[in-house]
């Protein structure tokens, strides 16, 4: 039995959509940088600024890029905060500890949801601590600017290729080259393209089901 | 359905919700010492729109302080009663079931092996949803 194949569970959707939520979001998928941009680099700009932001419209793939460099900075020794800036209303850090200890890297997701004074004690904190701070932010916020997050037509036809590669027991009803007007219905927002993907999918499902 | 290690006693991969679950382990050479146990994990998700959800149920099959496991064991488990397997078009709920073997230091699992979770009211000859 294969996943794909199940006809007799509940309900009259298809049994498996390559574009469901947990196959793409943040931290399944590594981000892809434009050009020559690169994880190292970014991490070396980070670690010389002691603080940087992450700029991007709503669905452009920050949060994505924010676990790929937790990730990467978790290998590379790292102790790692990742925070929500809408859902934390207290920002702890790792306690002090006397001796040799790893660095810290906070990775703070929607930081523009902080007021600015929150912020600043976020980044006094961090100072104090002597950890690095990676804000993932829409609009600027002052700091210093490690990457700008933007997707084109090329990137969203990378990435549904990429999704549908992930689930290989689909039913090929969407196309990778549909990212394209699924990207430009969104405005550029590759999260709702995803899902108007998954939308795709399901009618598409039940159209092939109808004529069976 | 039969996989390398494990046989279950079903010819199509769909179990019905709180019944009894038969069948078979062929334990590797490698796993036939003392102090192995042998588990069967049934694993729930969410798929769809919205967040990832689940579970996870884990049956023994074979203890660990009761020696080593047979070559071949046989085993009859109760299933869950839910939540049953469903295709929605904004939700949709996934079984697994994988079979683990442990002793004091490793661990070795067999992949994930998808079924069906079938709700009672389907499974009967009168089922209702039929």
């Amino acid at each position: 039995m294969a996943i794909g194949s199940s006809s007799s569970a509940l309900g009259g959707g298809a049994p498996l959509n390559p574009f469901s939520v947990g196959f793409h979001a943040p931290g399944e998928l590594d981000y892809r940088f434009p050009g020559s941009a690169s994880v190292d680099g970014l991490l070396a700009h980070l670690h010389a600024g002691r603080e940087g932001q992450v700029v991007g419209a709503p669905g452009t793939g920050k949060s994505t890029l924010l676990f790929s460099i937790g990730r990467a900075a978790a290998a590379r020794g790292f102790e790692l905060v990742q925070l929500r800036a809408d859902r934390c209303p207290e920002l702890a850090l790792p306690v002090e500890r006397p001796g040799e200890h790893p660095p810290v890297l906070l990775c703070l997701d929607e930081a523009d949801a902080l007021g600015r004074r929150a912020l600043r004690r976020v980044r006094d904190l961090c100072r104090a601590r002597s950890a690095l701070l990676l804000a993932a932010t829409h609009r600027d916020l002052g700091l210093p600017l490690g990457h700008e997050c933007r997707v084109d037509a090329e990137l969203a036809t990378a990435l549904a290729t990429l999704v549908l590669a992930r689930s290989p027991a689909a039913l090929p009803l969407v196309a990778p080259g549909e990212a394209r007007p699924a990207l430009e219905q969104s405005r550029g927002n590759m999260r709702q393209a995803l899902l108007l993907m998954y939308d795709w999918y399901e009618a598409r499902w039940a159209a092939a089901a109808r004529s069976r | 359905m039969r996989r390398d290690t494990l046989e279950i006693d079903t010819p199509s991969g769909e179990l019905v919700a709180g019944s009894m679950l038969r069948g078979r382990v062929c334990v590797p050479p490698t796993w036939r010492r003392p102090y192995t146990a042998v588990t069967l994990v049934l694993r729930w998700t969410t798929e769809g729109k919205g967040d990832r959800d689940g579970g996870r149920r884990t049956l023994p099959l074979f203890d660990a302080g009761r020696g080593s496991p047979p070559e071949d064991l046989p085993f009859e488990v109760r299933l869950p009663t839910g939540p049953w397997s469903y295709d929605g078009t904004l939700l949709k709920i996934r079984w697994v079931m994988r079979l683990e073997m442990s002793d004091r230091t490793t661990q070795s699992s067999v992949e994930d092996i998808p079924f069906v979770l079938l709700s009672p009211y389907l499974a009967g000859p009168r089922g209702g949803y039929r």
